[in-house]
C-alpha cells in the first residue's frame, strides 16, 4: 500500500522552567494510503503533540514527517501553510470557527483562500452545498455557528476541511465535544470518508471511536508501545461486526495498561 | 489569597495590563497636560495685561519736545486734567527712530519693517519682562533689549553690538541683552515697535540725540463711555489710541497659535476619555472568563469584584504617577510655542491641577472598573465563562455574505469584522478623524492667511508686488502734500521702465486717522486713500463704490461704532474743519482690527494729517510668472537698493507680524503629535486584538492561511476604518477650520472670509501621510502574527 504519510524518528521536546520535557522519543510509523488510523493512549502520553507535529500545526525538535511526498519538518512557515491549506484537513475537539461568519462562510473560507485546481467560485459554492447536503446540514448554512448544535458544528467542521479535497485528514479527539448519538453520526461520516478513499489519523480516548477505525497505535510515554490492527470496516450497521471489534479493542487496551 | 490571585493576574496577563497601563498613563499625561495649557492659553491675554499693569486706556503722541510740548501734547494734558471721566493718569517720554539711524556692529545694515520707539525700561506705565518671564527690574548702562522679531530678521543674538546714530553727529553703542516680553507693544501687529534701555542712557540721549520726541499716555478711566467719547472729541492726531481691550486683540496672532494649541488639547482629552473608556471595557472582557470560574466555586460578587478593582486600582495609580510626570515637559513642550510674546500664569497651580486631575483618573478608572464589574451580578457562572454572551441573539450578526462573492477572503474577514463589530472601531474612526481636524485646521488658516487674495482684507488692491522705501515714505508724510506723492510714484514707475520692466501702474495707499460723527456717536478710524488705484477693484460687502468727493465707505466695525448705514451723512473732522459725507458702502478689513475709512481718490484730504503709507504698489503690463517675477523683483531691488521689495504674500506677511513662520512650525509639531497619537492608538488596539484573537488566527493558520494572509486581513481592517476617519476628518476637516479659524478672522474685522483651500494638500497630501504612517505602524506591529501557533485555537472563545 502507497504511504500517505511517514514519520521518522520524530522527537517534541518542551523546555518548561529550564527543564527539558521530551514528549516524543524517536516516534516512527507509517500510514497508507486510505488507512483510519487511531492514536490512543493514557493522558500526557503525547498523543496531541503526536498529532500536531505530524500535521504541521507544530514543529518536531527533530525527525522527518513525509506528507503528500514532502518533508513537512523542512518547509518554510509559508510553504508549511499551503500544506495545510491544500494537502490536508484538520477537525478540532472544540468547534472552531469564526464568530463574525455564518456556517457556510466559515466552510468556504479555505476554498476560496486555496487556488488549488483552478475551481470557479459557482464551483467551490457548488461542492460546499454537495458537502453539506451529505453531511446532512443544508438547513444551517446561513445561521450563525451560535444558532447550531455541537454535532451541526463539528460536521461544519469536517465540511470545511474537505473543502480543498485533502489527501490526509487530521482529527483530534473529534467526538470529545459531543453527545453520543452526535458522536455516532460524525464517525459515521469519517468512516464514509475513509471508505471514499480519504486517510484519516485520529486522537482518541473513546474506545467506541477507536474500535471503528482500521488501526490503532497505542503511545505511552511518547514512544509507540502497541499497535492493533482492525482491518476496514464495513457497513457502520453491522452492529454485530462492530462489537466485536470493540470487544477486541479493548481486551488490547487491557493488554496495553489502559 | 487575594494579593496571591492578584500577583498571578498581574504577571499571567502581562501584555492586558501592561497596555492598560499605558493607556492610563498617556490618557494622564494628555488630559493633565491640555486642561493645564487649556487654562494657561484662555487666561493667556488677560493675564500678561494685569501682570504688566497696562492701564485701560493708552495713546500715542509724537512731535515738540520735552521742554516744548506739542499742540497735541497740550490739548492732551488739559483734557486728561480736566475730565471727570478721568481717574488718573501716567505720562512716559519715549524717542522715535527710524532704521538708517541703527546699525549692526559698526556699519552693518539694520532691517526694520516700522517705526521703532526708545524708552527707558522703568516706566510709569507697564512693567517688562524677560524671555524667563521674569520682570525685568534693573538694565546696566550700555544694554538695550530688542523685539524678538527684530533680532530674529536681523539674525541678531543677546551679547552683540548695536549702534544707534543721529543726524546731529550722535552715536551711541548698545549691547543687545536680549529680547524682552512688552504687553502693549510686543505685538507683531502693532505698527511700531519698542526697545528699552536703561534710565541713565535713555536721559542722555532724550537730551543729545536729536530723535523725534513722543509721549505714552496711560490712563485709568472712571466712565469708560464718557472717556472715549470725549476722547473723541478731542480729536487727537496720535501714533496710537486704544483700551486695553484693543490692545489685546493685537495679540490675535499669537492666540491663533494658542486657539489651534486650545483645540488640539481639546480633541486630546477626547481621544484619551474614548480611549480610556475603551480599554477598561475591553480589559473586563478579557477577564468575563476567570469571573464566571470564581462565581461557580462559590465566591461571592462583591469578592469578585473588589478583586478586579483593587486590580484596576494598583494599574490606574502607577499609571496615573508616571503620566503625571510626563504631562509637566509635555505641557511645557506645547506652551512654548503660545509663550514667545505673552507671559503666562507659572505659579505653581499648573502641577496642583495636574496633580489633581493624576488622582481624578484613578478615580475613574477605578469607577469605570465598578460599573463595568457591575455585569457581575446579573450574570450566570456560565454567561462569564462565555464572556459576557448569555447566547441570545435578536439579529444576524453579519450583513455581508462570502458565498458568491467575488471578494478575497481577507478582504471580506476585514470588511465584516468591522461592520459587526463597529463601536469597537469607533475609537479609532474619531481618534482619525479629530486627527485630520487638526491638521486641517491649522493648514487652511495659513494657507488663507499666505494666499495673495487676503491682499483685499488689508484694504489694498491686487498688484504684482510691492515696494517699501521708508526714507522716502517718511519724505512724504512730513511734506504733506498730496502732489509729492504722484511724484514719487512717477519716480518710481519711470525708474522701472527705464530699467526695461513693463509697468502697467504704480499705486499707493495713503493712511490717516480721522474723527468720524453721527450725530451724537463719534469714532478715531483709522482710513485710507488709494492713489492711482481703481475704486471699484476693492472688496466691499453692501453698497456701492464711493466715487463723488463726498461719498465714502466704511467698515462694518465703524459702522457698528457710530451706528451709520448706507445713505447716511456722517461728518468727517480734518483739522479744524469738519465736512459731511455720504456713506455709499460697507467693507471689511483686517487692518486696525477691522476699523477703516475708504475716501475715493478725487477727495480733497489734508495730506499734513497723514499717518503712513503702505508703499508703492506695482502692476506689471504682463501679469509674470514665478520666475520671471523673481527676475524683476531681483531688478527692482538694484535698481532702488535702499527699498524692501516684496511679493504680496510678504508684504501680508509683514503686515500681520511673520506669524506665518510661527505657525508653520505649529503645524509641522501638530502633525507630529497627530501621526504619534493615531499610531499609539493604532498600535495598542492591535496588541489588544492580538490578545483577544490570538484564538481566531490559530485557527486560521490551521485552516492554511499563512502569516502574510492574516498580517493582511488584520490591516485592511484597519486601513478600511482608518479610511473612513480620516475621509470624514478630511470631508468634514474644512467645514470645521472656517468654524474655528473663522471666529479668529472676525475679531481681526473679516467675518465672510472666504478660506483658501489648497485642495492637494488638504485633501490628498496630509490625509495620505497620516494614512501611510498609521498602516505602516500597523503592519509592523501585525509581525507579531508570525510567532502564534496553530496551537493557539484552543484559546478561541
Amino acid at each position: 500500500m502507497a504511504e500517505a504519510l511517514k514519520i521518522t524518528d520524530l522527537c517534541k521536546t518542551y523546555i518548561t522552567n529550564k527543564r527539558q520535557n521530551n514528549v516524543l522519543k524517536n516516534v516512527s510509523f507509517s500510514i497508507g494510503k486510505g488507512e483510519m488510523t487511531a492514536v490512543m493512549g493514557p493522558s500526557g502520553s503525547g498523543k496531541s503533540t503526536l498529532l500536531y507535529s505530524v500535521s504541521g500545526m507544530d514543529r518536531p525538535t527533530a525527525g522527518e514527517v513525509v506528507l503528500a511526498g514532502k518533508n513537512i519538518t523542512e518547509l518554510s512557515e509559508k510553504e508549511l501553510a499551503a500544506v495545510r491549506l491544500n494537502d490536508m484537513g484538520f477537525i478540532f475537539q472544540q468547534m472552531h470557527m469564526l464568530k463574525n461568519l455564518s456556517v457556510m462562510d466559515n466552510i468556504l473560507l479555505p476554498a476560496y483562500q486555496s487556488d488549488k485546481g483552478d475551481r470557479t467560485r459557482q464551483e467551490i459554492d457548488a461542492y460546499c452545498k454537495e458537502l453539506m447536503r451529505k453531511l446532512e446540514i443544508s438547513e444551517i448554512a446561513d445561521n450563525d455557528i451560535t444558532e447550531v448544535s455541537g454535532g451541526q458544528l463539528q460536521r461544519a467542521c469536517i465540511c470545511r476541511s474537505l473543502m480543498n479535497r485533502p489527501e490526509v485528514i487530521f482529527a483530534d479527539e473529534p467526538t470529545g465535544a459531543l453527545n453520543r448519538s452526535s458522536s455516532e453520526e460524525v464517525m459515521n461520516i469519517l468512516n464514509k470518508l475513509n471508505a471514499e478513499g480519504t486517510t484519516i489519523l485520529l486522537v482518541t480516548h473513546d474506545m467506541k471511536v477507536a474500535a471503528k477505525c482500521s488501526r490503532i497505535l497505542y503511545i505511552v510515554d511518547g514512544n509507540i508501545k502497541g499497535e492493533l490492527k482492525l482491518g476496514i470496516l464495513g457497513e457502520a450497521s453491522e452492529q454485530a461486526n462492530l462489537r466485536d471489534r470493540e470487544r477486541k479493542v479493548n481486551n488490547w487496551l487491557n493488554e496495553m495498561g489502559w | 489569597m487575594n494579593l496571591k490571585i492578584l500577583k498571578k493576574d498581574l504577571k499571567r496577563k502581562k501584555s492586558m495590563n501592561l497596555i492598560l497601563l499605558i493607556f492610563i498613563f498617556l490618557a494622564t499625561t494628555f488630559i493633565a497636560g491640555s486642561l493645564n495649557n487649556l487654562l494657561v492659553v484662555m487666561n493667556g491675554t488677560d493675564y500678561f495685561m494685569k501682570e504688566s499693569g497696562i492701564s485701560d486706556f493708552i495713546f500715542v503722541t509724537m512731535g515738540g519736545s520735552k521742554d516744548d510740548l506739542s499742540e497735541d501734547d497740550k490739548k492732551a494734558e488739559a483734557f486728561l486734567k480736566e475730565s471727570d471721566s478721568v481717574e488718573s493718569y501716567t505720562v512716559d517720554d519715549m524717542l522715535y527712530l527710524s532704521k538708517n539711524q541703527f546699525s549692526k556692529g559698526k556699519n552693518g545694515k539694520f532691517e526694520l519693517d516700522n517705526t521703532a520707539m526708545l524708552s527707558s525700561f522703568h516706566i510709569a506705565q507697564q512693567k517688562f519682562f524677560d524671555t524667563g518671564n521674569h520682570q525685568i527690574t534693573d538694565m546696566e548702562d550700555g544694554t538695550i533689549y530688542l523685539k524678538r522679531h527684530t533680532m530674529q530678521s536681523n539674525g541678531l543674538k543677546p551679547g552683540d553690538m548695536i549702534y544707534i546714530h543721529t543726524d546731529n553727529g550722535y552715536r551711541k553703542k548698545f549691547e543687545i541683552k536680549g529680547f524682552f516680553k512688552d504687553a502693549f507693544m510686543g505685538s507683531d501687529m502693532m505698527g511700531a515697535e519698542r526697545y528699552i534701555i536703561s534710565e541713565a542712557d535713555f536721559r542722555e540721549m532724550l537730551l543729545k540725540s536729536g530723535l523725534p520726541y513722543g509721549r505714552n499716555y496711560s490712563v485709568l478711566w472712571d466712565n469708560q463711555e464718557a472717556f472715549e467719547q470725549e476722547y473723541n472729541d478731542v480729536g487727537l492726531n496720535v501714533m496710537f489710541g486704544g483700551n486695553q481691550a484693543l490692545i489685546k486683540t493685537t495679540y490675535i496672532m499669537d492666540m491663533i497659535v494658542a486657539a489651534v494649541l486650545l483645540v488640539v488639547s481639546l480633541c486630546l482629552v477626547i481621544i484619551s476619555v474614548i480611549m480610556l473608556r475603551f480599554i477598561i471595557i475591553f480589559t473586563i472582557n478579557e477577564d468575563y472568563k476567570e469571573i464566571g470560574i470564581m462565581k461557580a466555586i462559590g465566591m461571592k460578587d462583591m469578592a469578585i469584584r473588589k478583586l478586579y478593582l483593587s486590580k484596576y486600582f494598583v494599574i490606574a495609580l502607577c499609571g496615573s504617577l508616571f503620566g503625571f510626570a510626563a504631562s509637566i515637559p509635555f505641557s511645557r513642550t506645547l506652551l512654548m510655542q503660545v509663550t514667545e510674546n505673552i507671559v503666562i500664569e507659572n505659579k505653581g497651580q499648573g502641577v496642583w491641577l495636574q496633580g489633581m486631575v493624576s488622582i481624578m483618573i484613578v478615580g475613574v478608572v477605578v469607577t469605570f472598573g465598578y460599573f463595568s464589574t457591575g455585569k457581575i451580578k446579573k450574570l450566570t457562572p456560565m454567561d462569564a465563562i462565555r464572556s459576557g454572551n448569555n447566547g441570545e441573539r435578536f439579529g444576524k450578526k453579519g450583513l455581508l455574505r462570502l458565498s458568491g462573492s467575488k471578494w478575497k477572503p481577507t478582504t471580506f474577514l476585514a470588511g465584516n469584522d468591522v461592520f459587526c463589530e463597529l463601536k469597537k472601531y469607533l475609537v479609532l474612526l474619531v481618534t482619525s478623524a479629530v486627527g485630520v481636524w487638526l491638521v486641517v485646521m491649522p493648514v487652511n488658516t495659513i494657507n488663507t492667511l499666505c494666499s495673495e487674495s487676503i491682499i483685499a482684507w488689508f484694504g489694498a488692491t491686487d498688484c504684482d508686488f510691492c515696494i517699501n522705501e521708508e526714507d522716502r515714505l517718511s519724505e512724504l508724510i512730513l511734506s504733506g502734500d498730496k502732489d509729492q506723492y504722484y511724484t514719487y510714484m512717477n519716480e518710481v514707475k519711470d525708474s522701472l521702465e527705464q530699467e526695461g520692466i513693463e509697468v502697467s501702474k504704480v499705486m499707493q495707499e495713503a493712511a490717516f486717522r480721522f474723527k468720524v460723527r453721527n450725530g451724537e456717536k463719534s469714532y478715531n478710524s483709522f482710513s485710507l486713500q488709494g492713489l492711482g488705484t481703481d475704486i471699484h477693484q476693492y472688496f466691499y460687502d453692501e453698497g456701492e463704490p464711493p466715487v463723488y468727493e463726498n461719498e465714502i465707505a466704511i467698515t462694518h466695525i465703524v459702522a457698528e461704532k457710530i451706528d451709520a448705514h448706507i445713505g447716511d451723512t456722517v461728518y468727517i473732522t480734518m483739522g479744524e474743519e469738519e465736512k459731511p459725507y455720504v456713506i455709499t458702502a460697507v467693507y471689511q478689513s483686517m487692518n486696525n482690527m477691522g476699523e477703516g475709512i475708504r475716501f475715493p481718490e478725487k477727495t480733497d484730504i489734508d495730506y499734513s494729517r497723514a499717518a503712513g503709507s503702505f508703499g508703492i504698489q506695482v502692476v506689471l503690463k504682463e501679469r509674470p510668472d514665478k520666475k520671471q517675477l523673481s527676475e524683476i523683483m531681483n531688478k527692482t531691488k538694484k535698481i532702488m537698493p535702499g527699498a524692501r521689495v516684496q511679493t504680496v504674500v510678504e508684504f501680508i506677511d509683514s503686515m500681520i507680524g511673520g506669524i506665518s513662520d510661527q505657525l508653520r512650525s505649529l503645524k509641522s509639531l501638530i502633525l507630529a503629535v497627530v501621526i504619534v497619537i493615531n499610531i499609539l492608538v493604532v498600535v495598542l488596539m492591535q496588541k489588544m486584538f492580538l490578545i483577544r484573537e490570538q484564538g481566531e488566527m490559530g485557527m486560521l493558520k490551521a485552516i492554511g492561511f499563512s502569516d502574510s494572509k492574516l498580517i493582511s486581513w488584520q490591516t485592511k481592517r484597519i486601513m478600511l476604518v482608518l479610511f473612513a476617519g480620516i475621509l470624514l476628518g478630511t470631508v468634514t476637516g474644512t467645514p470645521f477650520s472656517q468654524i474655528t479659524s473663522g471666529q479668529v478672522f472676525k475679531i481681526m474685522g473679516a467675518s465672510k472670509i472666504e478660506f483658501e483651500i489648497n485642495i492637494p494638500e488638504v485633501y490628498i497630501f496630509y490625509p495620505v501621510i497620516l494614512f501611510m504612517a498609521i498602516v505602516a505602524a500597523c503592519i509592523i506591529t501585525m509581525q507579531k502574527v508570525r510567532k502564534i501557533s496553530p496551537q493557539e485555537m484552543n484559546n478561541i472563545e
